[in-house]
């Protein structure tokens, strides 16, 4: 349901990503693992409008604007960020009722006059909120502002956020980095659950095996090109997928 | 793990719980009784001047406290505003010149902010540090818009509906008016989703928008929301004052808005009206220090600045703080309640207000 | 033509001052990513103490223009101690709004110690005129176009060929790599604060003979050489001195050909214009913020 056509970013004369085609089925798990600087990071950038990019992003058959942030959201596509971009001077559950999708009476308008209707999807959007922090267990921590959360219930609040707006497809970015084994478990069982959901999964990781609990396809990037894609096993045996993690002459060995 | 054993959260959204629209209320009162208390035409000098700076302040609160757009262009609007207003009233009721006032500072503020819509924090700072100087020059060659050299004098008082405010106590109820009334609007902002997505944008452009927050919007919308509370000022200023000329709307005003700001506390929209205050009372005090005084007023803003740097609603919130503590024991940190704030976010529970 | 050749040469003249700020002003930026608010106060301050120089301690005109440069030189420094490093780390607007206050003090003190009424302070070679091309231009013009056309030689010099320019650039593109690399951090934010305000002075000299002297008087160059740097695209020396050419330009012949009263204003409207079509600067390279 999602389908990025010939993505690319340049910065300056370095090509970080070049002609990247993808595809995430309705449904579908899929990992993205890459050597450093491969662009991974800045191709989910190019989809959620964060870097200027030129190529097309169709969702659910709707042509999405690459440049525009908030169409990219409002198509479907939640994202999170290599590391947790959460706003520290806000609680949790603002953090998180910044993200939903009813956009209704959040202007001027219902600030200063149609207070009534306002307060009400306020309510609404309230419940919601509590709701997405409870999925990923910080329910307990709503009224608790961000920048108080460790490392970790930062990762989890930037997922709650992403999980309001009822999203179609998440784009994650590297969520296993800085989590202990323990917590990472805990976000494996968590992407799954959504998964099983019906919810979308791209998942860009380091950690091997994170990446084969959470996903049933893997894209292999290098250099800003798709240079592998297939079921995990399938990928790892790859030549050029090992020599561009280990280098040429060992591969040539 | 989720949906456990987690205690519930409070059923009540924050913005339900503050006590901004309380502290509404007791500003407007005090007010009200300093109207009533002050008896000398020099007190009133300086409740009027507090007045109108407090809701110029209040404006600036809103670009660069609560949306964080570091600009120099409120003198500007405030000029502007006053000009507007005497050059829409022209022999008029007052309502015209506040119609005038606002209408014509939106619209420039608007076309301003278009120009500039896509430059960044700094670049963005300096064009309106070339507004403002724009502005002055304007504000003196301008005749037909403004007056030769830019000097009006003989702008009559305020008027409503055939009641003219010329005592200093009608007066300054009539200014206290406004204040309320801006206060109130703010009050309703801080009780509203802008608030938190103004924040949002403040702290983090891009991820705002990759959220879903309209950020184009929120920039223009704050940035010309605070321009016309400037305006407004602006206007009231004019008629409070009989005289404006360029001088009153130097780039000097432009940066001590920046520092009654700051001074106040950049974080609480009751900060631009305690700022305001000290602007206004402090170089009263610091008279006896005589030629002195403009050197100690600086560094004394500065060293404020550098060591609180919440501004005086710092100290406020220690002083609450404090009092807090001694009158309650220490409960636990994490659980549904927020932590303790003063004025304007103060959490008390089963305090159910609707509005 | 003549009135074309001196409004030309006198917009030379102007924005040959505006670029010995702005390179001022570009120095801190690239070294230190500050905007210093007190480059103006600084240009008037310079000013000040060669008049003082000059007039009380009866010192010839180019020895008080070197006495000022050094004092400048040294409050650039002290600038940089108190007003800077011990808020270094904090968040770019307490550090703007300290180079504010850095700027308040510094224009206090000035009319403490001078007072408030206007002051004169004469060029090396007087009111002379001299013929360029068929028109009167004052031979002050002349001498501020030399001089900065040397001044902008040894400063792409320095930026080019020494350790200083190195490390300056070093910074400017990546502070902390920098630092690991070896830069002295707190040595190079004290040359730079003092190199940046000994320009000031130099400009303030510069002008001096044309206007009179008063506590505003470096105000307006300040706010041209921010637009100069805008127009020039923050990046380059060459940059920012076209930018400032082009603003004494704008300035003079707007002035002379269109509307006087508005000549201060036309510079600002251009740069308005450049921050709305191509927000990079003329010369620039960094893309406008798209939010």
């Amino acid at each position: 349901m999602l389908r990025a056509e010939d993505i690319a970013v340049a910065f300056g004369a370095v090509r970080a990503v070049d002609g990247v085609d993808l595809v995430v089925g309705d449904g579908e798990a899929v990992g993205m693992v890459g050597p450093n600087g491969s662009g991974k990071s800045t191709l989910l950038n190019a989809l959620t409008g964060v870097v200027r990019a030129s190529g097309g992003l169709t969702v659910d058959g709707r042509r999405v604007p690459l440049s525009r942030p908030q169409a990219v959201r409002r198509a479907g596509v939640a994202r999170t960020f290599q590391t947790p971009q959460t706003f520290a001077e806000l609680t949790c559950i603002e953090n998180v009722l910044l993200a939903d999708a009813d956009r209704r009476a959040t202007g001027l308008a219902g600030a200063w006059v149609a207070r009534g209707p306002m307060l009400r999807r306020e309510r609404v959007r309230w419940s919601r909120a509590v709701a997405a922090l409870d999925r990923v267990g910080l329910a307990d921590r709503a009224e608790d502002e961000a920048g108080l959360l460790s490392y970790g219930q930062q990762r989890l609040l930037e997922l709650a956020r992403s999980l309001v707006g009822e999203p179609r497809v998440l784009l994650a970015d590297e969520p296993s980095a800085g989590l202990n084994a323990a917590e990472t478990a805990t976000l494996g069982r968590l992407l799954r659950d959504l998964h099983a959901g019906g919810l979308s999964l791209l998942v860009v990781d380091h950690k091997i095996d994170f990446i084969e609990s959470v996903s049933t396809r893997v894209v292999v990037l290098q250099l800003g090109r798709v240079i592998a894609e297939g079921p995990a096993a399938e990928v790892w045996r790859n030549a050029e997928v090992v020599a561009a993690y280990l280098g040429r002459s060992r591969a040539g060995a | 793990m989720p949906g456990s054993d987690a205690p519930a959260p409070p059923a009540r959204p924050p913005i339900y719980r503050r006590h901004q629209l309380a502290g509404v209320a007791v500003a407007a009162v005090a007010v009200g009784l300093l109207s009533l208390m002050v008896d000398s035409a020099f007190g009133y000098g300086l409740l009027h001047s507090w007045l109108v700076f407090s809701i110029l302040g209040l404006g600036f609160y809103l670009v660069f406290g609560v949306s964080g757009q570091f600009a120099f262009s409120q003198g500007a609007f405030f000029g502007l505003g006053a000009y507007a207003s005497v050059w829409a009233s022209d022999g008029r009721s007052f309502l015209w010149g506040l119609a005038g006032a606002v209408v014509v500072t939106a619209l420039v503020a608007l076309a301003f902010a278009l120009v500039v819509v896509r430059s960044d924090h700094f670049y963005f700072a300096i064009a309106t540090l070339a507004f403002s100087f724009i502005a002055t020059v304007v504000f003196r060659e301008f005749e037909a818009f403004t007056a030769p050299g830019g000097e009006i004098v003989g702008i009559p008082k305020p008027d409503l509906f055939s009641h003219t405010f010329d005592t200093g106590r009608s007066l300054a109820l009539f200014l206290g008016g406004f204040l309320a009334l801006a206060l109130l609007l703010t009050a309703f902002i801080e009780r509203s989703p802008l608030k938190r997505e103004a924040i949002a944008f403040r702290d983090n452009r891009q991820v705002a928008a990759t959220v879903g927050v309209p950020v184009l919007r929120l920039r223009l919308g704050m940035f010309v929301l605070g321009s016309t509370y400037a305006g407004v000022a602006g206007c009231l200023f004019a008629h409070k004052s009989g005289f404006i000329s360029p001088e009153s709307f130097s780039l000097e005003l432009g940066i001590d808005i920046f520092l009654i700001l700051l001074l106040g506390g950049i974080g609480s929209m009751w900060g631009p009206v305690l700022g305001a205050a000290f602007v206004v009372w402090a170089p009263e005090q610091l008279r006896f220090v005589g030629e002195y005084r403009a050197l100690i007023y600086g560094a004394l803003l500065v060293a404020v600045i550098v060591a609180f740097p919440k501004g005086l609603i710092g100290l406020v919130e220690l002083v609450w703080a404090q009092g807090r503590r001694l009158r309650r024991p220490a409960t636990t940190p994490s659980g549904p309640v927020a932590p303790d704030e003063p004025l304007d976010a103060g959490v008390t529970a089963g305090a159910p207000e609707v509005v | 033509m003549e009135r074309f050749v001196t409004l030309f040469v006198t917009g030379l003249a102007q924005g040959a001052v505006i670029a010995i700020v702005a390179l001022g002003f570009l120095l801190i930026y690239k070294a230190t990513g500050v905007v210093n608010f007190a480059q103006g106060d600084l240009v008037t301050l310079g000013t000040y103490v060669a008049i003082w120089a000059s007039a009380d301690l009866e010192l010839p005109l180019l020895a008080a223009y070197g006495v000022a440069i050094t004092a400048l030189f040294v409050v650039g420094v002290l600038i940089e101690r108190f007003a800077y490093a011990p808020i270094r780390n904090r968040s770019i607007h307490v550090v703007v709004i300290s180079t504010l206050g850095a700027a308040l003090v510094i224009r206090a003190g000035i009319v403490l110690w001078r007072g408030t009424a206007p002051s004169r302070l004469e060029g090396p070679l007087g009111f002379d005129i001299v013929e360029v091309l068929g028109a009167r231009v004052p031979q002050q013009n002349l001498l501020i176009i030399g001089v900065t056309a040397v001044c902008v030689v040894a400063m792409a010099l320095l930026f080019s060929r020494t350790a200083f320019g190195r490390q300056v650039r070093a910074l400017a593109t990546d502070r902390m790599a920098a630092q690991l690399q070896g830069v002295r951090v707190a040595r190079m934010s004290m040359l730079t604060f003092g190199l940046s305000a000994g320009l000031s002075a130099l400009a303030g000299v510069l002008i001096a003979p044309t206007r009179a002297v008063t506590i505003d008087f470096g105000f307006s160059p300040m706010l041209y050489a921010f637009a100069a740097a805008i127009l020039g695209g923050m990046g380059s020396i060459a940059g920012v001195v076209v930018g400032a050419v082009a603003i004494g330009l704008v300035q003079q012949l707007g002035g002379g050909y269109l509307s006087p009263d508005y000549a201060e204003i036309y510079p600002f409207v251009l740069m308005l214009a450049v921050i709305a079509l191509r927000p990079q600067g003329l010369f620039g390279s960094e893309a406008g913020a798209r939010l």
